[in-house]
């Protein structure tokens, strides 16, 4: 691996993991995820047009990646009347599940969760959005809407939110 | 409205702590991102290869210009082939279109056509492109310190410098590589460093290959001609070309347009028994996009075929003595490979064959070692 394309992965190979975590809900998914972007990215090289374009590049193979994988049956989501208890599996989510937002999170469809998380972490544009997931400004707005509509209802049934 | 905000505000809160505790988690194996990377490129590159293998007639068709009827027929029915071990190849594949590739020594990089090149005595500076190439200079700083307005991606071919320490690893293109300072390599094995500053800088970088003429007058074994080529009989030598090549016929020596020294054209043998001149001066023709090689020959047998005057070395081709401008190895871009082969006889005239510097060198080597006097052709 070339040098300057070690030096990109070192500078933001980490803050890639961190949005694929928030897509996939799990670490080591979602670091088999970037790196199989960061691959592909690599194999491009040549083709982008400077250093600048790694990071986009690489950020929109991830999402493309995520969204196809998801498509596969046996990831199918399977849906739950109610929430179910919540296994502490790691300290992590031990720790900063206050709300009861992650499993809600989870619960999205990839798409929902895919604009939530470029918007609220990555705080993209919409514009911005639509160009990484290759849809359009509306399609982005109605998985924003319906992924918030989605969370706000399972808010309230389980911490008593105004709707 | 408060709620959606008090929700955006959580989701944001959410997000940021959750991803942070994860990511100090992640931190205490740092290298695992790097190290599954590594693995996984290789075989990515491993993957290409054979896909590459595979379509190898569709690839050498787009990246080169050589007839596809001499690389893809089996050994025994076209390819050269060497008995033992021939020398490491040139990769034409690694050149973009619209884009030239230029060789410095043993070492070839690829530039956009647009760019300025200029030889050791010329200059980049003030030009207007977008990036230029300077064979022959090592300091950016030093041009800097003159005065020197660099284009924006600028790159600097040179001949590596002595005592440099091992290779540790560090690979482009499979060739090794010693990294001599933040913008500069050298590549020992090929005798040169470059030096790469701007955006084009690593794409430019991503091309460096071996440079063909190295390829072609490397020792080794000689390349065996095979069966489809055929053979050419001219003022006493003989040589031969892939079969599917055309032949063309001029009474000129020289480019008589450009001014400049003969050129070759892809898939051509073209025959000249000059009896005029366009005199061999070189034309100004800096971008790189006029410096391209093609893979064909140039043949001069007539009074005003010559090597211009130039130093000669000289060699030996099966009993012939055949001798080559003394300036070669130290790389003449643009130009084809010109040698003045003297047929036997004590005052016979040389006959001047030039071969394109193009593709992987394969095939113009064969041609090379091909080069024999009339009498003992097969």
């Amino acid at each position: 691996m070339e040098e300057e394309f070690g030096q990109f992965v070192a500078a933001r190979g980490r803050s890639l993991c961190r949005t694929a975590y928030l897509l996939t809900g799990d670490w080591q998914v979602g670091e088999d995820l970037v790196q199989e972007a960061l691959v592909r990215t690599y194999l491009r090289r040549r083709r982008l047009h400077s250093q600048d374009a790694l990071e986009p590049y690489a950020r929109k193979v991830l999402l493309s990646l995520f969204l196809s994988a998801r498509r596969r049956r046996w990831h199918g989501e399977v849906p739950h009347a109610q929430l179910p208890d919540r296994a502490a599996r790691s300290e992590v989510d031990t720790v900063i599940d206050r709300h009861g937002l992650w499993p809600a999170l989870m619960r999205l469809s990839s798409q929902q969760r895919a604009v939530l998380v470029l918007r609220y972490f990555e705080d993209m544009t919409e514009a911005q959005i639509a160009a990484v997931l290759g849809c359009s400004t509306g399609a982005v707005k109605t998985h924003a809407s319906r992924g918030l509509d989605r969370l706000r209802t399972t808010l309230a049934t389980t911490q008593g939110w105004q709707s | 409205m408060a709620v959606v905000n008090d929700l955006e505000r959580l989701l944001r809160d959410e997000f940021r702590t959750r991803a942070d505790a994860a990511g100090r988690s992640a931190d205490r194996q740092p290298a695992t991102l790097a190290a599954g990377l590594e693995h996984r490129i290789r075989r990515a590159r491993r993957r290409r290869r054979l896909a590459i293998t595979g379509t190898a007639a569709l690839a050498v068709a787009a990246a080169i210009t050589i007839p596809l009827a001499v690389l893809e027929r089996p050994a025994s029915r076209g390819l050269p082939v060497t008995s033992g071990r021939h020398p490491k190849l040139s990769d034409p594949s690694l050149t973009p279109p619209g884009w030239t590739a230029i060789p410095y020594r043993g070492a070839q990089l690829s530039v956009p056509n647009s760019w300025v090149v200029q030889g050791p005595q010329g200059s980049i500076c003030n030009v207007t492109t977008h990036g230029g190439l300077l064979l022959g200079r090592h300091s950016l700083a030093a041009l800097r310190h003159a005065g020197c307005r660099l284009p924006a991606t600028t790159v600097l071919m040179a001949p590596a410098p002595p005592g440099l320490p091992r290779p540790d690893g560090l690979k482009i293109n499979g060739i090794p590589v010693v990294r001599v300072s933040k913008a500069a390599v050298a590549m020992p094995s090929l005798g040169v460093q470059v030096t790469a500053v701007g955006p084009k800088a690593l794409q430019v970088l991503a091309t460096l290959t071996r440079s063909v003429l190295p390829v072609v007058l490397a020792p080794g074994p000689i390349s065996r001609v095979p069966a489809s080529w055929l053979w050419h009989n001219i003022g006493g030598v003989s040589f031969a070309i892939p079969g599917s090549w055309s032949v063309r016929r001029t009474d000129t020596w020289g480019n008589c347009a450009a001014g400049g020294p003969p050129t070759t054209f892809s898939g051509v043998l073209l025959v000249s028994t000059a009896t005029t001149g366009c005199g061999l001066v070189g034309s100004e023709a800096p971008l790189a996009g006029a410096w391209a090689q093609h893979l064909g020959v140039s043949v001069g047998y007539g009074p005003l075929a010559n090597t211009g005057g130039s130093p000669l070395r000289c060699m030996r081709l099966a009993g012939l003595r055949a001798c080559i401008p003394a300036y070669a190895d130290s790389g003449s871009f643009g130009n084809p490979l010109m040698l003045a082969v003297y047929p036997p006889g004590s005052h016979s005239q040389p006959v001047i064959i030039q071969i394109g510097l193009a593709g992987t060198g394969l095939v113009a080597r064969t041609i090379l070692d091909s080069i024999r006097p009339t009498a003992t052709t097969r």
